[in-house]
């Protein structure tokens, strides 16, 4: 069930937001988080039934094993739940990716597993890996098995982040004002899930079909069309995801959970570390705080600062897939981030707009291995970017342009306000009521379209 | 305004009335004869041929038309109107296989059987399978009261109705018999067309894929459960082309006459019959496709030969 969906907005979200208070009101709140949760497992069990087994499974394992750290606080106890989580997250996601490496190196090859890729996955192991380091450092008071699942299961959040950090969420479960309805985050939570059901339906699956298109015949494109390929994809991605991540805050807002912001446009960064401060902020937060910093961070000399940011994005790179071209994306993000750290100590600087388009440029040129299904593919669509494609084909990569308007409205609105400026100053004006209306009947129009629908990140 | 309560009585209350009135309009207008319009004034096309043809084929071509022709671009082409005494309606498509047109014939039998069905066969109906858009199914018919293809259709309305882009979206290319006029957007030199084809190892491709083999002979069974009469034609390729590729076709007809079986009516207008008309250049706009004068011809010919 996708957040774009109509059985989505029409009959899980307003059953499950309607029964949540009706039952929080009329019974108690202990009830009604119940029933969120039940809600919230059935979202997950929509695609595939048996797997909220892992996830119920997860959650009470890694519940039971913080609930021993807060008691006898046992690196033994935490290393083992730290290489549960992580067995699981391999076994699902790598097992084949290594499997196909060894292949390569021996005579008889393994059989691969073919394991389908449980959603959210790598979200909720993340999250809980999180809980039980935090819990070890004593930066985890006490906690109700209730509210610890619904921080796991919360389904605004589940499939595709943010990544969600148990001391944001579970004060906010565990607080009883929020059971009550509040219109106000109704109001604004409708506004912002609508501006990025916008960006996802409107923006993003306008653009996929000639993203597909190049990224299939990438061998065959021409410099412009290699280049439209290119950008339009990273427009795709920002949209999508981004999109997503709206929707999720906005459902947050609805139910009075405030789900942290994810991005902060993030193709305005003046460099890689203002990227990173921009892109999948949450995603970049739990590297910093749980990868990087353990490592010793820029604590230890430059040699391992530089170290630690190459293998902090290394696991960024690999976390988001299992496959090379997903390592190289991560590397190259890690080798970027140490020079500019190196060529910081100068202190020269370019005029803004410069900065801007080279931090575009290398990152719009990252996210052809992000995309591509392969090697072959990534370095096709390079060549032919750099003008080394010389196949001679009349192939057409735009058909028509009925979605032009929609193509120059998303170049304004990623150099204009993200939607949490906008979101932040939402009030009851009819200023912002005139969005909101236009935003429902486009999106209304939309839903009731033939486009193709995929979220990007739910492969992650 | 200071209260949410009333902020959201007003705008999202008054964008589901807004989106309800759009979709009366919608409704009052059935630009495809889905709800109300009998379509006895004729209904036309003016965007997306599949998604079209598939929402007519609701309502609008099986309470109006008796006979339907079916294939790819090369029948799409054929205007059925200048024989409109026998109600005819071209449910061809552009680039079609048999999936798709399947689908739409489909449709169309869930109200009520034509007397005949004539279709031109050609590989390229059976070369493929599946969907080859997302543009038939079954979401297109609510689609009908608001999207983005129905406001496409509006647009491109207005385009055609007033002449705005006569060399992408011509006035006449489509009417409300189906018949889909692009001779003048693909019309080339056709002997230099025909030479080149020839230079082509596979400029047809006669092997036919045999999940589309399946479902043609799904369709076949179909009519003839309902008593439709079927008339099947091969195409008529210029000599040349057929004179190359003739062992490829002899093989691809002859497993097309046995499934079609013996009940069906076939003409052949690749036969030494009609060399006349396939070494005519005139009948012809490009490499296949046909000519006014041509398709007047193959038109006239199917009527007089099946008795229609």
């Amino acid at each position: 069930m996708l957040f774009s969906s109509p059985e989505f907005i029409f009959i899980f979200l307003p059953v499950t937001l309607c029964v949540y208070f009706i039952v929080s009101k009329q019974l108690s709140f202990v009830y009604a988080k119940i029933w969120l949760l039940l809600a919230s497992l059935f979202f997950y069990a929509y695609w595939h039934p048996a797997n909220v087994l892992i996830i119920i499974v997860s959650a009470v394992f890694n519940f039971y094993i913080s609930r021993t750290l807060l008691s006898s606080r046992s690196k033994f106890v935490l290393v083992a739940g730290i290489i549960a989580n992580l067995g699981v997250l391999g076994y699902y996601k790598y097992a084949d990716f290594f499997l196909v490496n060894i292949n390569t190196l021996i005579d008889k090859p393994f059989s691969l597993l073919h394991v389908a890729l449980p959603l959210g996955i790598s979200f909720f192991t993340f999250q809980q890996i999180a809980f039980l380091v935090d819990t070890y450092n004593k930066k985890v008071q006490n906690f109700s098995f209730s509210d610890y699942c619904l921080f796991v299961t919360f389904f605004p959040q589940l499939v595709a982040g943010p990544i969600v950090h148990h001391s944001e969420m579970m004060p906010q479960f565990a607080n009883p004002t929020n059971q009550v309805l509040n219109l106000n985050n109704v109001a604004k939570g409708l506004f912002v899930f609508n501006m990025g059901l916008a960006k996802k339906l409107i923006v993003a699956d306008s653009l996929s079909g000639i993203v597909a298109q190049g990224y299939k015949n990438a061998e065959v494109l021409s410099v412009v069309q290699a280049w439209i390929t290119s950008v339009f994809y990273s427009m795709q991605l920002y949209f999508d995801f981004s999109g997503y991540s709206d929707m999720a805050i906005g459902l947050g807002l609805l139910f009075n959970i405030h789900i942290p912001i994810n991005f902060n446009s993030p193709y305005k960064a003046e460099n890689i570390q203002d990227f990173w401060r921009r892109w999948h902020i949450t995603l970049s937060t739990f590297l910093r705080d749980y990868v990087y910093i353990p490592l010793g961070g820029s604590k230890d000399g430059e040699q391992k600062t530089y170290r630690n940011l190459l293998f902090t994005f290394l696991i960024g790179g690999i976390w988001h897939g299992a496959g090379w071209t997903f390592i190289i994306w991560g590397g190259l993000h890690g080798v970027a981030l140490g020079l500019h750290r190196f060529f910081s100590k100068f202190r020269f600087q370019l005029p803004k707009f410069i900065s801007i388009l080279i931090t575009f440029l290398f990152v719009n040129v990252t996210w052809v291995f992000f995309r591509a299904d392969g090697w072959q593919t990534a370095t096709n669509l390079l060549s032919a970017m750099a003008g080394l494609n010389f196949s001679n084909t009349s192939f057409v990569l735009i058909n028509d342009f009925y979605s032009l308007p929609v193509w120059i409205a998303a170049v304004i609105l990623l150099f204009g306000r993200n939607t949490n400026q906008i979101a932040s100053g939402f009030n009851f004006s009819i200023n912002y009521g005139w969005r909101l209306m236009i935003l429902i009947i486009l999106n209304l129009l939309y839903l009731n379209s033939t486009i193709s629908q995929e979220f990007l990140y739910f492969d992650f | 305004m200071d209260s949410p309560a009333k902020f959201l009585r007003l705008y999202a209350l008054g964008s589901i009335i807004v989106a309800l009135i759009l979709v009366s309009i919608n409704f009052a207008i059935d630009l495809y004869g889905l709800f109300w319009r009998d379509g006895k004034s004729g209904i036309s096309i003016y965007s997306d041929e599949r998604t079209s043809k598939y929402l007519l084929a609701h309502r609008y071509v099986p309470n109006n038309f008796n006979v339907y022709l079916l294939g790819p671009s090369l029948s799409a082409n054929i205007n059925t109107k200048e024989f409109s005494d026998y109600r005819i309606y071209n449910l061809s498509m552009m680039g079609a296989n048999i999936t798709e047109q399947y689908a739409v014939l489909a449709k169309a039998l869930e109200v009520n059987n034509p007397s005949k069905v004539i279709i031109c066969l050609h590989p390229y109906l059976t070369a493929d399978h599946g969907m080859k858009t997302a543009m038939i199914n079954e979401k297109e018919y609510w689609a009908a009261l608001g999207s983005v293809s129905l406001f496409k259709a509006y647009g491109l309305s207005i385009v055609r109705k007033f002449n705005l882009m006569p060399g992408k979206y011509p006035t006449n290319q489509f009417n409300d018999f189906g018949y889909n006029n692009y001779n003048d957007l693909l019309r080339t030199d056709v002997k230099a067309k025909i030479e080149s084809e020839l230079q082509k190892p596979d400029a047809i491709n006669a092997i036919i894929d045999l999940q589309a083999l399946q479902e043609f002979d799904l369709m076949v069974a179909d009519l003839k459960r309902r008593g439709v009469k079927i008339i099947g034609y091969f195409h008529p390729l210029p000599y040349e082309i057929f004179n190359k590729f003739e062992p490829d076709m002899l093989k691809y007809q002859l497993t097309i006459r046995q499934h079609l079986g013996d009940s069906t009516l076939l003409l052949d207008f690749n036969n030494s019959e009609y060399q006349f008309f396939t070494k005519d250049y005139s009948n012809y706009i490009d490499h296949g496709h046909l000519s006014e004068k041509g398709q007047r011809f193959l038109l006239q010919e199917i009527i007089a030969k099946s008795g229609l």
